[in-house]
């Protein structure tokens, strides 16, 4: 079985404030880490190594620093990573992403695809899903466990409102994960340190034969104008009455003033 | 001309320093199956810690028995020498040694040694088989070696006494001796031929008893006589915060990481084993031994170690093996096969020999080699075995992998947000390094000053006291992280020169010479190992430095508009300020200085004092097994009737704090850092 995790290295959010004046994040010494929802994807597809045999091969499109987040991948335990990083791939919207790294999938070869179901930065949800779609695999998104595994088809739970589906989804097929499908594992020392000492296999654009006009800007219909915090405003008043009945009748007074009754 | 009984002497000799040296090279052999570790450098420091330790009994003679002891070894060696006139002088009648055969003053040191040793062995009985005490062995072989010594004595006074009866009662060389012409009148009635009969007959019992000792002592705990002197000479020369060995996960990556089998000890850790004397002064301060915990530091070195030692090392000299790092299973069946011993070989140190829950019961507080009259280096070996556990075997309790978990992606163990580190900081208008220009001190803050509520007021009061004189000072807010101690403990090098390396770069870019900070732990780990890694700066401790104001008349405080109710503070000293920097004037200094205080000393206290039950690592573990060390420490701490318990390290802090609330939550007993109690006179 060939497995790829797809990874991306994102700010650590948690920590993340926006800054007021310029309207965008504050990266400064923020450290990256790999997107938390990603790290359950490297689990599932490594329980699923343990269990059914197979080779990980963990795949991370972005700048060179982002070596980093495959390094913490090959640390849990995959058996090899690919950078694609080009700055051909720059401005990349999660359209032109999805095609640059199913290009790169589709290099590698892959009977089973994982992805975190969304990335903290950018809360989109779509790469995963495109990455499918360029490949025209089976995909299955908000997948919390792998209940069987058959030669042809996979039984996935799939979290939804109140519950889970059961999908039968046939392989070759991309599952973007929630967290619920595992907590990830801490590296060994053994596993870092090899992780240290494993060489990354680096792609460009042209690695990958991704037209011009597909990647990054050229390729992106949707482009990022600016980050702000929503304008938020509260206005509180607080209501006096000698009674509780002329305190409920002040309140639908005012309720009705602001025409929300 | 040699008489036939000097052929016959000579014969048994010769025959008893072959089996002697036989056994030397023996355990040579199996001694240099360890790894190297440079102990030669230095031998000037060597030198002197070889006579304060050895000569002097430096750390023998802190206690009653001690004391025993240096008039044993002192006995000890002038009855050696006593044997080179007596043993020749035996063989050629006529000849006298010079310096000693006919030097009175010789004899009557060693008479009066003679004498020392023998009430001492009397007192040494008395106290192993009668008082039994805990910390001693009541071995056959320690019996056998009270009975050697003894007989040797004896049979030299005989044979003494004897020569001088011979002589009519007057001999020069014997002219001030007690013990001989004291036993002169057992001779009495006997004639001279008869005296000398007697005396050769002693003679003779006397060189089989001296040469049998001598065959015994390579093969038995005796070989302590020989190998503790080396010891003292090979001590370590770090301070005791110093000592971890360093070692680099990634250059070692092909080894095997830390020490998971007898052999990768070095040298140096495997003499440990046979200088031992199995006194037991360790286990008398072991917290994690008396607390009923599974590990025993003494049994640990002369037992454990030790026995698996030999017994390994015999089967791999045998099988011409210098390690079975690389013994497949494979070859271990094949030698097993036409060597049954050879199972040994498969033993793991970790689980079959040495137990996990022992591993983990080290608090790294460093009483036991405080007060190892042999300087023998407990906690290195459990660093390296831990290593073992964590680095090569990735086997160890969750909840430390959670600790580790937090600080890979928190920096700090508690798993607070690594933004919010300064947050403590926020109302008191502590400039960050980088917007401060010239000042003086960085305040290390450390993770517990950083997130802990109790430590969070410490951080306040070292502020408020420094601003109040006018003290030039920063901190480096969220850029700080953790200083890796507890990680370094834990046996994870991985991480701890992760931390590190980033603390060193940060503070080398910022150009940070000198630091003060209130953890001790960050202290000994700022200042004792990162200059392995580059970092070299001078750290103090808040007590030390807020001292040092108070003596220089910069802090001045405000006596107490009404007057307090009289304080009384019982004193505990954390093990890495004391023990690890030999700090116990200033925080005893700060806390005088607080109107009406009584300070309270408790029994175990300075270099002796009573771990918290938070060092090494075992802050972030759980206490699963005997009773909590905690709670000892804060019943001793009771038993002075306390009003409150000064304390210096937010690890003890948390743990004196918690300990007091499970054992006197209503006595009102207040566990503070003095700088807390100081601010408060602001």
């Amino acid at each position: 079985m060939r497995i790829v995790v797809c990874v991306k290295q994102v700010p650590d959010t948690t920590e993340v404030k926006i800054d007021p004046v310029k309207n965008t994040l504050i990266r400064d010494g923020v450290p990256s880490i790999v997107n938390p929802f990603d790290e359950c994807a490297v689990e599932a597809a490594l329980r699923f190594r343990e269990e059914h045999g197979g080779r990980v091969t963990a795949l991370s499109m972005g700048p060179p620093q982002a070596e980093t987040a495959l390094r913490k991948c090959l640390a849990m335990g995959a058996d090899a990573a690919v950078l694609i990083s080009d700055r051909a791939f720059a401005g990349a919207d999660t359209l032109a992403t999805s095609f640059a790294l199913a290009r790169a999938v589709a290099k590698i070869g892959a009977d089973l695809i994982f992805c975190g179901k969304m990335a903290i930065d950018g809360d989109t949800a779509q790469v995963g899903p495109g990455i499918a779609e360029h490949l025209s695999l089976t995909q299955v998104t908000n997948v919390q466990k792998i209940k069987e595994v058959h030669a042809d088809h996979l039984l996935v739970e799939r979290v939804c409102d109140g519950g889970y589906e059961l999908v039968r989804a046939k392989t070759p097929a991309l599952l973007a994960v929630e967290k619920t499908v595992g907590e990830p594992r801490y590296p060994s020392v053994r596993g870092s340190v090899l992780a240290q000492q494993t060489e990354i296999t680096k792609w460009s654009a042209a690695d990958i034969e991704a037209p011009e006009e597909k990647i990054g800007l050229n390729g992106s219909p949707t482009q990022v104008m600016q980050i702000f915090t929503p304008e938020t405003q509260l206005h509180s008043e607080m209501l006096e009455a000698p009674s509780e009945d002329a305190l409920c009748d002040l309140l639908i007074g005012k309720l009705r003033q602001a025409e929300i009754l | 001309m040699l008489m036939p009984q000097g052929i016959i002497f000579l014969l048994l000799a010769a025959l008893a320093a072959g089996i002697f040296i036989r056994a030397l090279r023996h355990k040579w052999r199996i001694l240099t199956l360890g790894a190297p570790e440079n102990r030669f450098d230095q031998p000037g420091r060597r030198l002197k810690n070889f006579a304060a330790l050895i000569l002097m009994q430096g750390k023998m003679v802190r206690e009653f028995y001690g004391v025993i002891h240096l008039f044993i070894f002192w006995g000890f060696i002038f009855i050696l020498l006593g044997e080179i006139p007596l043993l020749l002088e035996g063989i050629f009648p006529n000849f006298t040694v010079p310096l000693l055969g006919d030097n009175p003053y010789f004899y009557l040191i060693k008479d009066v040694l003679s004498l020392l040793v023998t009430v001492g062995l009397f007192v040494g009985i008395i106290r192993r088989w009668v008082m039994r005490p805990r910390r001693l062995y009541r071995t056959a072989e320690a019996a056998l070696v009270v009975a050697l010594v003894l007989a040797v004595i004896v049979s030299d006074w005989l044979i003494g006494a004897a020569k001088l009866a011979l002589a009519g009662g007057v001999l020069p060389a014997f002219r001030l001796t007690v013990v001989y012409p004291l036993l002169v009148p057992l001779f009495a009635g006997l004639s001279p031929d008869g005296i000398a009969v007697f005396q050769s007959t002693m003679w003779w019992l006397h060189v089989l008893v001296f040469l049998g000792f001598f065959v015994y002592i390579p093969n038995s705990k005796h070989l302590h006589v020989l190998a503790a002197p080396l010891n003292g000479y090979f001590a370590s020369l770090t301070p005791p915060g110093a000592q971890i060995k360093p070692l680099d996960p990634l250059a070692a990556a092909g080894k095997e990481y830390g020490v998971g089998r007898i052999e990768n000890f070095t040298w140096k850790q495997l003499l440990d084993s046979f200088a031992c004397g199995e006194c037991g002064r360790c286990l008398e301060v072991c917290p994690a031994n008396l607390s009923g915990k599974p590990l025993n530091p003494k049994q640990m070195i002369c037992r454990t170690l030790k026995e698996h030692l030999l017994e390994k090392g015999e089967v791999m000299r045998r099988h011409d093996l210098s390690s079975t790092e690389d013994l497949s299973p494979e070859k271990l069946s094949a030698l097993l096969r036409e060597d049954p011993e050879a199972a040994v070989l498969g033993k793991s140190l970790l689980g079959d020999v040495f137990s996990e829950d022992a591993l983990w019961a080290c608090t790294t507080c460093g009483a036991c080699q405080e007060v190892c009259p042999v300087s023998n280096e407990h906690v290195g070996k459990i660093i390296d075995m831990r290593r073992f556990a964590v680095m090569n075997e990735d086997r160890y309790a969750p909840e430390l992998r959670l600790a580790f978990r937090n600080v890979e992606s928190k920096f700090n163990p508690w798993g607070v947000s690594w933004s919010e580190r300064a947050a403590w900081a926020k109302q008191l208008d502590v400039p960050l390094w980088k917007d401060a220009g010239e000042v003086e001190y960085l305040f290390w803050v450390g993770c517990a000053g950083s997130f802990d509520n109790s430590a969070k007021r410490v951080s306040e009061a070292v502020v408020r006291l420094l601003q109040a004189a006018g003290v030039r000072f920063a901190i480096l807010g969220r850029e700080e992280k953790c200083c890796g101690d507890f990680i370094r403990r834990a046996g994870n090098e991985y991480l701890f020169r992760l931390m590190a390396q980033e603390n060193v770069a940060l503070l080398n870019r910022y150009g940070v010479r000198k630091i003060v900070t209130a953890c001790p732990h960050c202290l000994n780990t700022l200042k004792n190992e990162y200059p392995d890694l580059g970092g070299r700066f001078e750290v103090i401790h808040h007590t030390q430095l807020l001292w040092q104001l108070v003596k220089e008349g910069r802090l001045k405080l405000r006596p107490p508009e009404t007057t307090a109710p009289a304080r009384r503070i019982a004193v505990h000293d954390s093990c890495y300020l004391g023990r690890c920097q030999n700090e116990y004037e200033a925080p005893r200094a700060l806390l005088s200085m607080i109107p009406g205080t009584q300070i309270l000393e408790m029994e175990r206290r300075k270099d002796r004092s009573f771990c918290c039950g938070a060092g090494g690592a075992r802050m972030w573990l759980e206490e699963h097994l005997g009773e909590r060390i905690n709670l000892m420490r804060v019943r001793q701490a009771l038993e002075t009737e306390p009003t409150t318990i000064g304390v210096n390290c937010p690890y003890c802090l948390t743990m004196m704090e918690d300990g007091v609330k499970d054992l006197a939550p209503d006595r009102g007993v207040e566990v503070a850092d003095p700088a807390v109690l100081l601010a408060q006179l602001l």
